[in-house]
């Protein structure tokens, strides 16, 4: 537990320090309007972009291994440690006193304290029991099914609905997809330990990879719309 | 989003336990709460709002945000008046300059000032 704990943190400093560097590369980047895949290629050539991408793989790496030790109920919630290390515009609160020589704000010690002390009280109360059951692949799929189409109406609606509400819009799907990646993953690691689940493995690894390409997708959107 | 998504679905999907009794959900509700406002009062800090660096800082060291929209600034036309005094080192002097100012010599110098 104490590793799974541990991997779910780094994970989401990983993550964290991902989404900074790959929003500072977005704002760098002028011409091209969300919808333009020309806005990939640009940010392609740039290597602090692939930096990110290299910390996103990492953070997801951490992120399987945590999962193959502790439960949903008990990675999850820790990767909202990563809001408090990134921080809107990816500068993390200490961070941001030590590069500017500041002194950090009583407000955001108590609001990083009161952060804390909530995931604490999730940790002690969600249970950390691995319950290893045998479940249907078919609702697995059905339930990734979902999560795109939710995916796809909020982004359809953000299309129509520009600045605050479309951050927030494409924020949900993203936020969604996340979670569901997350399920998926646990699925798969779930069944990997049970004999004889090829297929299943296949099927879930299949939608495994479709959420987070979508996630991929709907990112650069929403961290460009900040 | 991500892990009240994550934790519905694994207790449906994977049927992981979810909590039950009223006061589980109670210390939950708590925590989301604490995390919530948490998140808000971070993502309203002015060191996280304003991404260039700070102009200026106190001698505390905390950062003013500044809330008033920056006012164009008149400036005065200025007059310098050079001094000599026998025994004395050379002195400047500057005063503002108002349009009936005997010192402007044309029409031209006072519309310039207006």
């Amino acid at each position: 537990m104490p590793i799974a704990i541990l991997a779910a943190l780094v994970s989401a400093f990983c993550f964290a320090l991902a989404a900074a560097l790959q929003q500072r590369e977005v704002l760098k980047v002028s011409g091209p309007g969300m919808a333009d895949p020309r806005l990939l290629g640009r940010l392609g050539r740039r290597p602090w972009w692939w930096a990110g991408v290299g910390f996103d793989i990492l953070s997801m790496a951490l992120h399987v291994a945590a999962l193959s030790f502790a439960t949903l109920a008990v990675v999850q919630p820790l990767g909202v440690m990563g809001i408090v290390f990134r921080c809107s515009a990816g500068r993390a609160v200490p961070l941001v006193a030590l590069l500017r020589h500041q002194r950090i704000r009583r407000p955001d010690v108590v609001a990083v304290a009161a952060v804390s002390v909530g995931l604490s009280l999730l940790l002690s109360t969600l249970s950390t029991a691995s319950i290893s059951q045998t479940f249907s692949s078919l609702a697995v799929v059905v339930c990734a099914a979902l999560a795109l189409t939710i995916m796809a109406l909020v982004t359809l609606f953000a299309h129509f609905h520009p600045g605050r509400p479309r951050a927030i819009l494409l924020a949900v799907g993203a936020g969604t997809a996340f979670g569901m990646t997350a399920v998926l993953v646990r699925a798969l690691l779930l069944l990997a330990r049970q004999p004889g689940t090829g297929t299943s493995i296949v099927l879930v690894a299949s939608c495994s990879c479709r959420v987070p390409i979508a996630a991929a997708i709907s990112r650069p959107r929403w961290l460009r719309r900040r | 989003m991500n892990p009240v998504v994550a934790v519905l679905a694994g207790g449906m999907l994977l049927r992981e336990p979810l909590p039950t009794t009223p006061i589980q959900l109670v210390v939950i509700a708590s925590g989301v709460l604490l995390i919530c406002g948490g998140i808000a009062q971070l993502v309203h800090s002015p060191a996280v709002l304003n991404p260039s660096p700070p102009p200026e800082t106190e001698q505390s060291g905390a950062l003013r945000p500044s809330r008033e929209p920056a006012r164009p600034e008149r400036l005065h036309p200025i007059a310098y008046e050079v001094v000599a005094q026998p025994g004395q080192h050379l002195q400047i002097r500057s005063h503002r300059i108002s349009p009936s100012d005997p010192a402007l010599s044309s029409r031209r110098d006072r519309q310039a000032v207006h």
